[in-house]
C-alpha cells in the first residue's frame, strides 16, 4: 500500500505557491508604494529626463551634437559645446556658468557618446561638480515632446 | 575617403570604421588609435580652495605640447578677487602660474584667460578656472 502522506504534503506545497502568487499578484496590482518594476537605470552621472525636465532653466543646457545637428533644432537655451571646437565654444559656456548651477549635457541619443565626453572635461579640466548627461540624449527629448 | 576632424579633441582618440565590400557579407572594421597631445597642459587643471581656509597661493605648471615654442602672450583674469602671475621658467615650453584669492570668506570664481601666439594664424586662448567653494 503506498502512502499517501508525500501526496498530502504535495498538495499543501501547492496551495502555499498558488496563495503566495495571489498575494504577490494582488500587492502588486493594489500597493500604491509598490516598487516599480520598470525602473530606469541611471548610469554614473546621468539624469533622467523628468528630472531634468524638473531643473529646467536653472540648469545650463549643453548640447555636445555637431554643429548642424544644434541649428537645425535643439533644447530651448543649450549652449552648442563639442570636441569639434572645443575652444571656439568653451568661453560662451563658461560666461553663463556659475558655482552651483548644474550642468545638463545631451547628444543624439542613448548610444552617442559626445555628452559623456563633453561631461568629463567640464568636470577634469574645469572643475565644475554638477555635471550630468542627459540619459537618452535629444532623441528622449524629442519623444516626450509629441 | 575618410576623415577625422581633431578639433579640440586631445588624449588617447579610437575611432573605429566599418568597410563593406561586395566580396564579403561580414564587414572590416578597422581601428585608429591615436595620441593627441595637449598644446598647452595644465597641472592642476584647476584650482580651488574651501570657503574659510587660508587665502595661500597655489601653482599652476602649464607645459607646452607643441614641438616648437609656444609662448603665453597674455594672461587675464575675469575676477579681480583672485590675482595671478605668470612666469616663464623654460622660454616658450613651461611656465608657472601662481595664483591667490584676496580672502576665502565667500564663493567666487574667476576665469583666467591664458592666450597664446599658436597657431599663427589663429592663435589659440586656453582657459583656467579658480573656485573658493
Amino acid at each position: 500500500m503506498i502512502s499517501s502522506a508525500p501526496r498530502v504534503a504535495g498538495l499543501r506545497l501547492a496551495g502555499l505557491l498558488c496563495l503566495s502568487v495571489v498575494l504577490a499578484s494582488a500587492n502588486a496590482w493594489l500597493n500604491p508604494h509598490r516598487p516599480a518594476w520598470n525602473l530606469d537605470v541611471l548610469a554614473e552621472g546621468e539624469i533622467a529626463l523628468t528630472d531634468a525636465m524638473a531643473v529646467g532653466d536653472t540648469a545650463l543646457w549643453i548640447d555636445a551634437r555637431p554643429e548642424t545637428q544644434y541649428r537645425a533644432g535643439r533644447i530651448g537655451g543649450a549652449l552648442p559645446l563639442n570636441e569639434d571646437d572645443w575652444n571656439g565654444q568653451i568661453q560662451r559656456v563658461l560666461e553663463q556658468w556659475r558655482p552651483g548651477r548644474r550642468v545638463i549635457v545631451y547628444c543624439s541619443s542613448q548610444q552617442c557618446q559626445a555628452s559623456h565626453d563633453v561631461a568629463r572635461r567640464l568636470r577634469e579640466e574645469m572643475g565644475m561638480e554638477e555635471v550630468y548627461t542627459l540619459k537618452g540624449g535629444w532623441e528622449a527629448w524629442l519623444a516626450h515632446q509629441k | 575617403m575618410a576623415k577625422f576632424k581633431i578639433g579640440g579633441r586631445q588624449g588617447l582618440q579610437t575611432k573605429t570604421i566599418q568597410v563593406k565590400t561586395d566580396d564579403s557579407d561580414t564587414p572590416t572594421v578597422l581601428t585608429m588609435k591615436t595620441l593627441i597631445p595637449k598644446l598647452l597642459d595644465l597641472q592642476p587643471a584647476f584650482v580651488a580652495w574651501k570657503r574659510g581656509v587660508a587665502p595661500d597661493a597655489r601653482t599652476v605648471i602649464a607645459r607646452i605640447g607643441a614641438d616648437e615654442a609656444v609662448h603665453i602672450t597674455k594672461i587675464e583674469t575675469d575676477n579681480p578677487a583672485v590675482q595671478v602671475q605668470l612666469e616663464e621658467t623654460e622660454p616658450g615650453k613651461t611656465y608657472r602660474l601662481t595664483l591667490f584669492p584676496d580672502s576665502t570668506d565667500e564663493s567666487l570664481t574667476a576665469r583666467i584667460t591664458l592666450s597664446t601666439d599658436f597657431p599663427r594664424e589663429k592663435p589659440r586662448t586656453f582657459y583656467l578656472l579658480a573656485h573658493v567653494k
